[in-house]
C-alpha cells in the first residue's frame, strides 16, 4: 500500500479534545478500509500565517499512512465536508518518516534553548495583531541567519568584502609588494591607460615611495597604503623600461 | 629572467583572492554530506530561503542546485498553503 502524509487544520474555536476526536474520526476511516496511521502528531494551536476564514490560529494534527487510495479520498471527502476543518493537505511520500517530524523537533530544540521567547512569540500573538506576528517571522528569519554560514550569503559577501582587502593584501604586501606590482600590471595594462597621465607625473615621487614601502617592509601599512602607487609606478615601467621593475624587484 | 614569473602570476592572480570582483563558487547547502532534508513542515529552514517579504530567494544568492531549488520552491508553497510561512509579508 502506498504511504501518504497528511496535515489538516481545524479551527481555532475548538478544543484540543474537539481535535483529538475529529483525528480519532479519521483514523478510524483509515483503519475501516485496511489502512493503518502509522503516527499521529498533535502540533498543538499554532498561529497562522495569514488569516484562514477570519482565523488568526489554528490546531494542527499530521498523519502518516499507510492505506490504499481509496481509504484515502474518503477521509479527504470527510476532511472537506467537516465545517471545524480549514484546511488539509496530503502528499504520497516514498517513505514514512521515523521518529518526530521537523516540526516537533523544532518546537522541542526551542523550548530548550530559548523558551520564554518562543512560548512568547506563540501565545502573545493572539492578542496582538498581524503586525506584531509578522515582526516575529522577520526576527526568526534573521536570526538563524547570523548563526549558518550557509545561506546568509550577504553577510558572507560582506565580510569578504572587508576582510580580503584589510586581512589578505596587508600582511601579502609587505614581503611581496615588489613582485605584486608587476604582477597587477598585466591585468591592469587596459585599464592603466587611463592613469598613464597621473602615472607620468607621479612617476618620480611613486618610485621613490616603493622603494621607501620595499625597504620598511617591516612596517605593515605603508605597503598597503603604497601599493597603489606601486601600481602606477609598475606602468609605465612595464612599457618604458624593465629596469623599473627590476629595482622594485632587488629592493623587495 | 622577470617576464616568466610574472605571467604565471598574472594567470593564477585570475583565480587568486586579490581580484576585486571574483567570487568564491559556493556549493549547494543540500548537496553533500550532512545536508538537511527539504521539507514543508521545517520552516526554520524554509525561512532562511525566503526574503524579508516572503518570496522565494533565488538560487544566484543562495548557491541552491537547480535540482534542488525546485524541490525548495515546492516545499515553500506547500508550506505556505498550510499558512506555516506567509505568502507575502507587508
Amino acid at each position: 500500500m502506498p504511504f501518504y502524509e497528511n496535515v489538516f487544520i481545524a479551527r481555532q474555536d475548538i478544543s484540543t479534545p474537539q481535535v483529538e476526536s475529529l483525528a480519532d474520526d479519521f483514523t478510524k476511516i483509515i483503519e475501516d478500509q485496511g489502512g493503518t496511521v502509522a503516527k499521529r502528531e498533535y502540533w498543538g494551536l499554532r498561529g497562522l500565517a495569514y488569516r484562514i476564514k477570519k482565523n488568526r490560529k489554528a490546531h494542527y494534527v499530521l498523519f502518516n499512512i499507510d492505506a490504499p487510495a481509496e481509504a484515502v479520498h474518503e477521509m479527504e471527502r470527510q476532511m472537506r465536508l467537516h465545517e471545524d476543518v480549514l484546511r488539509y493537505l496530503t502528499l504520497r511520500v516514498d517513505e514514512l518518516e521515523e521518529g518526530p517530524s521537523a516540526m516537533m523537533q523544532r518546537r522541542g530544540g526551542r523550548e530548550d534553548r530559548e523558551g520564554r521567547e518562543g512560548r512568547a512569540g506563540r501565545e502573545g500573538r493572539e492578542g496582538r495583531e498581524g503586525r506584531e506576528g509578522r515582526e516575529g517571522h522577520e526576527g526568526r528569519a534573521g536570526r538563524p541567519r547570523r548563526d549558518e554560514p550557509q545561506a546568509p550569503q550577504k553577510h558572507a559577501r560582506a565580510e569578504k568584502g572587508t576582510d580580503r582587502p584589510a586581512k589578505t593584501e596587508a600582511p601579502d604586501a609587505a614581503p611581496k609588494s615588489g613582485d605584486d606590482a608587476p604582477a597587477d600590471t598585466a591585468g591592469d595594462k587596459a585599464a592603466g591607460k587611463a592613469g598613464d597621465m597621473a602615472a607620468g607625473k607621479t612617476k618620480a615621487t611613486a618610485k621613490a615611495k616603493a622603494e621607501d614601502s620595499g625597504r620598511g617592509a617591516a612596517a605593515r601599512k605603508k605597503p598597503a597604503k603604497a601599493k597603489p602607487e606601486g601600481d602606477d609606478d609598475a606602468k609605465p615601467s612595464a612599457k618604458a623600461a624593465s629596469a623599473d621593475e627590476d629595482e622594485t624587484k632587488g629592493d623587495a | 629572467m622577470p617576464p616568466a614569473p610574472k605571467q604565471r602570476r598574472g594567470g593564477g592572480g585570475g583565480g587568486g583572492g586579490r581580484r576585486p570582483f571574483f567570487r568564491r563558487r559556493k556549493t549547494c547547502p543540500f548537496s553533500g554530506r550532512g545536508a538537511p532534508k527539504i521539507d514543508y513542515k521545517d520552516v526554520r529552514l524554509l525561512q532562511r530561503y525566503t526574503s524579508e517579504r516572503g518570496k522565494i530567494m533565488p538560487s544566484r544568492i543562495t548557491a541552491v542546485s537547480t535540482k534542488m531549488q525546485r524541490k525548495l520552491a515546492k516545499a515553500i508553497k506547500r508550506a505556505r498553503y498550510l499558512a506555516l510561512i506567509p505568502y507575502l509579508v507587508k
